[in-house]
């Protein structure tokens, strides 16, 4: 059971898990905004991704990196036009978080079937990277391999930004307090365009790395949104680290329990945890009451 | 004399529907000590917080050297050299000790001389120094009032505003606080103080203002309020 074949399996579908749910916790964490249009800029990365390579000839692994900045600045276009106004005040939180889910919601839609017009509503993949490398005991996909690497480099460097950066410092000054942050001189209003496009960012990315192995279509979006919220509730609300480790073990259990009750359980497995989990430690697994607020 | 800093001019505010301040006009000077005086619930915090930027007044003006500051917000004023140390001190639980008195000096005018100013807090309060490692969320009342003083001083203020930093400090820690803020004070930080313990506040503060259901009912420099009976026995319990 506990062979180094599932342990590599499991790493591959965590750490891309762990990527999905750091970007979405990150907005979380800062705004209190549950973005659910998060998997929906994952499908848009997975096309932009698929788009430049059958069209323009462009190596997705360069890609990757391009589409991230494309879908920061998506994240930027989304906190100008659409939260500024909800965010200037941080009096009115309820009515704010109320507010912005349904305008997430909306945005999920329009996204989704823009898409599903623009892109048609069949599945698409090409084919890259697709020899099997033998590590140790083991194989795995090329292309796999290659989305392990990058979404653990990028959680990696994420994760370093947030500890030794002042500007990482600023922002989990934010996620503590809005008020305390303020009044060191951190502006919530800079924070928060920020963390639109880390969040927006990293969702883009995850979509790029996605398409290297995976198919792609226009309603995909919505799994990797209940993926992500699965493992930040796991992880701890606006916690970063617990969400590297929570996408990281929910990988663990899923690719361990598939093996042994069988693919047609997956669902069950995720819905699962996220159960298990609201009911015996709902501030998740490594939160405190402070970062759970 | 020197000249003036900082100015309220008839600032009326409040939470929501309910009005608290009632157009409050206050000012403090270049390099005096500030006090403001009152009993609780008038309205103390609630000046020091739109004076810090983190309320904005329903009217009347905040001056900066002369300049309406009204539409800053309070990150933009803590670079014009407004810090405060609040009430409830808000320190980051999640953070060390350290964390804290760095992100303290996140400002620009601040940030180049971060470590130099850490140490001379560490000096200044050595009990942080014996706790720099520690998340400052599982440190005392006491030591998280200290840090939150340090932390306010780390922004290298021009304004220091001070909401009841004595609150929940032991009688002999009381009495280094004040020594602390007569030598910040020297070195030329003008400070506005709000404290319950109003006999040591008036020894050393240069002009009083007592707030009484969000109103200045009276002001004048501290000798003549020390003398004056009305606040003798309101607030220093002699009659
Ligand atoms: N967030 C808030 N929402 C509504 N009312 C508030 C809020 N904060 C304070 N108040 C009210 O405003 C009034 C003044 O409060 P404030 O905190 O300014 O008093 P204070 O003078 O600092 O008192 P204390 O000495 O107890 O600290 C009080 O009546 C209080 O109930
Ligand atoms: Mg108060």
């Amino acid at each position: 059971m506990l062979s180094f074949q599932l342990l590599i399996a499991a790493l591959a579908t965590g750490s891309v898990y762990a990527l999905i749910a750091v970007g979405l916790n990150l907005i979380y964490g800062t705004m209190r905004l549950l973005n659910v249009a998060h998997g929906d800029l994952v499908m848009l990365g997975a096309y932009a991704t698929y788009w430049s390579f059958s069209l323009l000839h462009v190596d997705p692994l360069i890609a990757v990196p391009f589409v991230g900045l494309l879908a920061a600045g998506i994240g930027a276009a989304a906190y100008f036009f659409l939260f500024q106004h909800f965010l200037r005040t941080g009096s009115l939180t309820d009515r704010i978080e109320a507010n912005s889910l349904l305008v997430f919601f909306g945005l999920s839609i329009a996204i989704e079937n823009l898409a599903s017009l623009a892109f048609s509503g069949n599945p698409q993949a090409y084919e890259y990277l697709d020899r099997v490398i033998r590590i140790g005991s083991a194989s795995i996909v090329g292309n796999r391999l290659a989305a392990l690497i990058i979404a653990l480099c990028t959680c990696i460097g994420v994760l370093l930004f947030f500890r030794l950066t002042t500007l990482g410092l600023a922002v989990r000054a934010i996620i503590q307090s809005r008020d305390a942050a303020e009044i060191v001189g951190v502006s919530a209003r800079k924070t928060y365009l920020l963390t639109f496009c880390i969040g927006f960012g990293l969702a883009g990315m995850t979509g790029a790395v996605v398409s290297l192995y995976s198919q792609i279509w226009p309603f995909m979006g919505f799994s990797y949104t209940i993926v992500g919220f699965v493992i930040i509730i796991l992880g701890g609300l606006g916690n970063i680290v617990g969400s590297i480790v929570g996408g990281l073990l929910l990988g663990v259990l899923e690719t361990f329990g598939v093996a042994a009750v069988g693919a047609n359980y997956r669902s069950i497995l995720i819905y699962g945890v996220f159960i298990a989990i609201i009911i015996i430690r709902p501030q998740g697994l490594f939160g405190t009451k402070s970062t759970a607020r | 004399m020197s000249a003036t800093l900082l100015e309220l001019r008839a600032v009326t505010a409040g939470y929501g529907d309910v009005v608290v301040l009632h157009e409050i006009s206050f000012s403090a000077r270049e390099g005096s000590v500030t006090a403001l005086i009152g009993s609780n619930g008038a309205g103390k915090t609630t000046t020091m917080r739109c004076v810090a930027g983190l309320l904005r007044p329903d009217n009347g003006t905040i001056a900066w050297r002369g300049g309406v500051i009204n539409a800053l917000s309070a990150s933009e004023r803590v670079e014009l050299g407004i810090s405060l140390v609040p009430e409830g001190r808000l320190i980051f639980p999640d953070f060390t000790v350290e964390e804290n008195l760095s992100i303290g000096a996140f400002n620009p005018r601040a940030k180049p001389n971060r470590n130099r100013r850490r140490d001379e807090m560490y000096g200044l309060f050595p009990r942080l120094r014996e706790r720099r490692g520690q998340h400052a969320g599982t440190m005392s009342g006491g030591e998280q009032q200290m840090l939150a003083l340090a932390r306010g001083l780390m922004a290298e203020p021009k304004l220091l505003l001070l909401d009841e930093p004595s609150l929940g400090l032991a009688p002999s820690i009381i009495s280094q606080l004040f020594d602390i803020v007569d030598t910040v004070r020297r070195m030329g930080v003008t400070i506005v103080i709000v404290e319950q313990n109003v006999h040591r506040t008036l020894q050393i503060a240069d002009y009083v203002y007592v707030l009484e259901n969000g109103q200045i009912v009276i002001h004048g420099d501290a000798q003549s309020c020390a003398e004056n009976p009305n606040i003798k026995q309101a607030y220093l319990g002699l009659y």
